[in-house]
């Protein structure tokens, strides 16, 4: 052969052993002695060896019973086989026999112990919102439209057969081929390998989906186990790690619930710095709890407990803004208590979110202001039979309220977040949600309680929020000054000299006897000389009040 | 579907919670199978130190009520010793070692202390007066006494790579470094006393080796996974012999793991993916196999790592969270 023969031999040989870059003998996986190190193209047989045993027929007789023959063993179990659904199905146990931390690294198997080692798992509970309408482990779909659309079938079924129908190893792992890294059966970035099986409501839309956000270096290191540095890159590995975190259920990477969220929302990745508002003094504790909630939980029944996603659903948190009482895309795909006690889910309005929890009373949580009319339950507190209500779950009873500030009117409806909230939330570039404030109980501007204090714009600024604090007490008509600049002012017709605090008088959520929010803070108000504790409307600004009130008798007193 | 799923959680209560009842009542569980003079029985099952512990008298009570005394089950037993009446198990999944005193049904769990557990001890090596644990994700030998203290570590930063077994032997301490195919013998202080092993296929060369055992006279036996076979040393690290080849026939491997030597010195191996335990004689001849995949007792799920105390022979029984004890008959 002439020279040039030679070259084109040479080339030809260089170009197939260039394409060896997919083959497994350019991975990790090229066990071989000869294999290592060196571009001398290896015989594949001489890699299969490690995993494919041979049938070589060089058995020896056993010394200790001579009545049996050479056995052969059986390397591929029977579906039947797995017998428990706690352990690995036969291809996995292929993997496994290298990678349990001897022969190769063992960090692929479940950190936590000993419950869900999920290769080889029957299938997802059927109540879990990640379970495909039809279980993997279950009935193989007879129908293709019911398939989920989009995938084929190389989606579920890959090169390794699944035998025992389970989820294996080889549901995601291909170990002849590394073209995606880790051995991955398809491009990870994204949720590529979760999507193929997981279905999950609104994911499309979501931010965890779509946002562009990077880390800025500061430890911790949200994605330790990944090396994209976008939270759309990574998707479900935002918050999920594969093979198990430390977390006791759904594979999340920290065991307390709160740190999945805070190693990004905390100024790092997302913008806004949601651990810092955890260290105010009135907050949502969703520290103090740990392993009470699961996202199946039926609010008519399940112990106290808050965490991050008691709020927020993280697989289908979007940036839409809302309206009051609506839902807006940061509270979406969540179960509620709607305003009539039953469960809803998905909820639709705010309220029904923190009804959900708030609707009766929690122990824990003080009683701020001692009423005449104790209610236990927040959502009798508001209900629309109600004489008087904060327009939360629909629209107020009153319609003449001229200290509203616009766009506020007597058609308005406010969410929970109007007055609880962070009391930063009304700064610019502040964070809204009732996150934390230095103001309890979560209250997104200051308001005191207790009378005896000069009255300025500062103390009662919660109210003044939607109140003209002008025309509350400076207004002409008879309520403003007979009853708020008499009672409320620090100057004017008292001179200030009662000095009493808006929730004196006023229960800010609702009261179940009285128009205008009456309702008697009894730590001041008592009953007057008749023995009477009562405010009677008598109509447009007119009523007259039967009480006693820093030793003042009013039997009655009438405006 | 609900039925039988039903079922297999109370099998698996029922294992999880001790009961072993292989001999009452029943036909012994022996190899090999009768008529053949049986060789091999098994004897016990150990899940977790509850069953096997002695309800502790007054005075024991009173102290454990100050003392931080912690049992705990067996999750996904890995490297095991078993030597003059004690059993100790490293535990990955549980975070720690067990350590079970046998003679006198005492229970240990070693772990550091102020530590829920220590990330994956592999491997476990008795010694004459301390328990060595052998820890690849800090790179250290964990040391411990005999009644769960921790003592002190041993660093192996810089000396080996990935650790993966342990055995000891007259002070010496015998490591494999499995991704650099060879073994370290070092001290207890951790000074380096030898080191031998090279990547081949050759007689005497390594391919992803995994555990180690030693024999009372010093020779080492080295589970030469990739390799497919059991590897003889002498106690300066020269190869003697060989057991084994790849295939799926009696005397042949598909993924060794643990070994251990008994007082006849043959040679019984584990073999990871058979879940079996082939014994070969000091010669190399392929004796008797005994267990085979499964969850009853006697059975094997992807079994890790085997050690013989006297008569009895322990097998880390990985995937059934258990150990089973089998007697030489």
């Amino acid at each position: 052969m002439n020279k040039r023969t030679y070259i084109i031999i040479v080339l030809f040989i260089i170009a197939n052993a260039g394409l060896g870059q997919t083959s497994i003998v350019s991975t990790k996986h090229n066990l071989s002695v000869s294999g290592a190190g060196g571009l001398k193209a290896t015989s594949e047989t001489e890699v299969c060896i490690f995993c494919h045993a041979s049938h070589s027929g060089n058995a020896q007789a056993p010394l200790w019973n001579r009545n049996d023959s050479p056995t052969t063993y059986t390397l591929y179990g029977s579906p039947s086989m797995n017998a428990n659904t706690q352990q690995p199905g036969t291809s996995s146990r292929l993997c496994l026999s290298c990678h349990d931390g001897t022969v190769a690294l063992g960090a692929v198997l479940n950190r936590t112990d000993p419950i869900s080692f999920p290769v080889g798992k029957d299938k997802i509970p059927p109540d879990y919102r990640s379970n495909l309408s039809e279980n993997l482990g279950d009935d193989h779909p007879l129908n293709i439209d019911t398939h989920p659309t989009g995938y084929n079938c190389s989606g579920c079924h890959t090169t390794h057969p699944l035998t025992t129908r389970n989820l294996e190893c080889s549901s995601c792992h291909n170990a002849h081929d590394n073209t995606y890294g880790k051995f991955l059966v398809t491009d990870p970035v994204n949720g590529g390998i979760c999507l193929r099986c997981h279905d999950q409501t609104n994911w499309a839309s979501c931010t965890h989906n779509t946002s562009d956000a990077t880390w800025n270096s500061t430890p911790p290191d949200p994605w330790p186990y990944t090396e994209w540095n976008s939270v759309s890159e990574n998707a479900c590995n935002n918050c999920h790690t594969p093979h198990g975190g430390y977390s006791q259920y759904w594979l999340l990477k920290s065991s307390a619930e709160e740190d999945n969220c805070l190693v990004c929302h905390n100024g790092n990745v997302a913008s806004k710095n949601i651990q810092d508002l955890l260290l105010k003094t009135s907050i949502h504790p969703v520290m103090n709890f740990n392993n009470i909630h699961t996202p199946v939980e039926d609010p008519q029944n399940m112990s106290v407990h808050v965490e991050c996603s008691d709020c927020h659903n993280p697989h289908q948190t979007t940036n839409a803004s809302a309206s009051p009482p609506d839902v807006p895309g940061a509270l979406q795909g969540l179960t509620g208590i709607d305003k009539d006690g039953a469960t809803v889910s998905p909820a639709q309005y705010e309220y029904e979110i923190c009804l959900k929890c708030h609707e009766n009373n929690i122990p824990s949580i003080p009683t701020y202001v001692p009423r005449y009319d104790a209610q236990n339950n927040i959502r009798i507190e508001f209900a629309e039979i109600n004489p008087s209500y904060h327009p939360v779950f629909a629209i107020g009873k009153n319609s003449n309220v001229p200290s509203l500030i616009s766009p506020l009117d007597v058609n308005s409806i406010i969410y929970c977040t109007d007055c609880h909230n962070n009391d930063e939330a009304d700064v610019v570039g502040g964070i809204v949600g009732p996150h934390g404030s230095n103001y309890a109980p979560l209250l997104r501007k200051r308001q005191v309680f207790e009378d005896y204090n000069t009255e300025s714009e500062s103390i009662y600024a919660l109210c003044y929020r939607c109140h003209d604090r002008n025309v509350i007490i400076n207004g002409n008509s008879r309520v403003s000054r007979y009853i708020h600049n008499r009672h409320v002012a620090s100057s004017g017709m008292m001179g200030g000299r009662v000095k009493a605090a808006c929730t004196t008088c006023h229960d800010p959520h609702g009261s179940v006897t009285n128009t205008h929010l009456i309702n008697f803070n009894t730590d001041y108000v008592s009953a007057s000389s008749g023995g009477r504790l009562e405010f009677v409307d008598l109509g447009s600004d007119s009523g007259k009040c039967y009480l006693k009130c820093h030793g003042k008798n009013h039997n009655p007193k009438t405006y | 579907m609900q039925y039988r799923y039903h079922c297999k959680s109370i099998i698996l209560a029922l294992i999880l919670c001790g009961l072993s009842a292989p001999t009452r009542g029943q036909t012994q569980v022996v190899w090999p199978r009768p008529p053949a003079e049986a060789r091999i029985a098994l004897e016990d099952i150990l899940t977790g130190p509850r069953a096997f512990i002695e309800k502790p008298g007054f005075w024991k009570r009173l102290r454990e009520m100050f003392q931080q005394s912690e049992l705990r089950d067996i999750v996904r037993p890995m490297g095991i010793d078993a030597e003059r009446g004690y059993l100790a198990v490293a535990d990955p999944g549980a975070g720690g070692v067990h350590l079970f005193n046998r003679r006198q049904k005492e229970y240990y769990f070693l772990k550091p202390k102020n530590e829920s557990g220590m990330p994956t001890p592999i491997d476990v090596a008795i010694g004459e007066r301390e328990i060595y644990v052998l820890c690849p994700v800090t790179q250290t030998v964990q040391v411990f006494s005999f009644e769960g203290d921790f003592r002190h570590s041993i660093s192996l930063k810089g000396i080996i790579r990935r650790p993966t077994s342990i055995s000891y032997r007259d002070s010496r301490l015998y490591i494999t470094d499995t991704p650099q195919h060879h073994i370290v013998c070092i001290n207890r202080g951790g000074d380096i006393l030898l080191r031998f092993g090279l990547r081949g296929t050759e007689s005497g060369e390594l391919n992803f080796p995994t555990f180690i055992t030693t024999s009372p006279d010093g020779s080492i036996y080295i589970s030469d996974t990739m390799n497919f076979r059991v590897q003889k040393y002498s106690r300066g690290g020269h190869w003697t012999q060989t057991f084994g080849s790849q295939g799926v026939m009696s005397g042949q491997f598909n993924r060794p793991k643990g070994v251990a030597i008994d007082d006849d010195r043959n040679v019984y191996v584990i073999d990871n993916s058979f879940d079996n335990v082939q014994i070969f004689n000091s010669e190399g001849q392929f004796l008797l196999h005994f267990g085979k995949t499964g969850h009853r007792p006697g059975q094997l799920m992807m079994p890790t790592d085997i050690a013989i105390d006297g008569d009895l022979i322990f097998v880390s029984d990985t995937m059934n969270r258990r150990i089973q004890i089998f007697r030489k008959l």
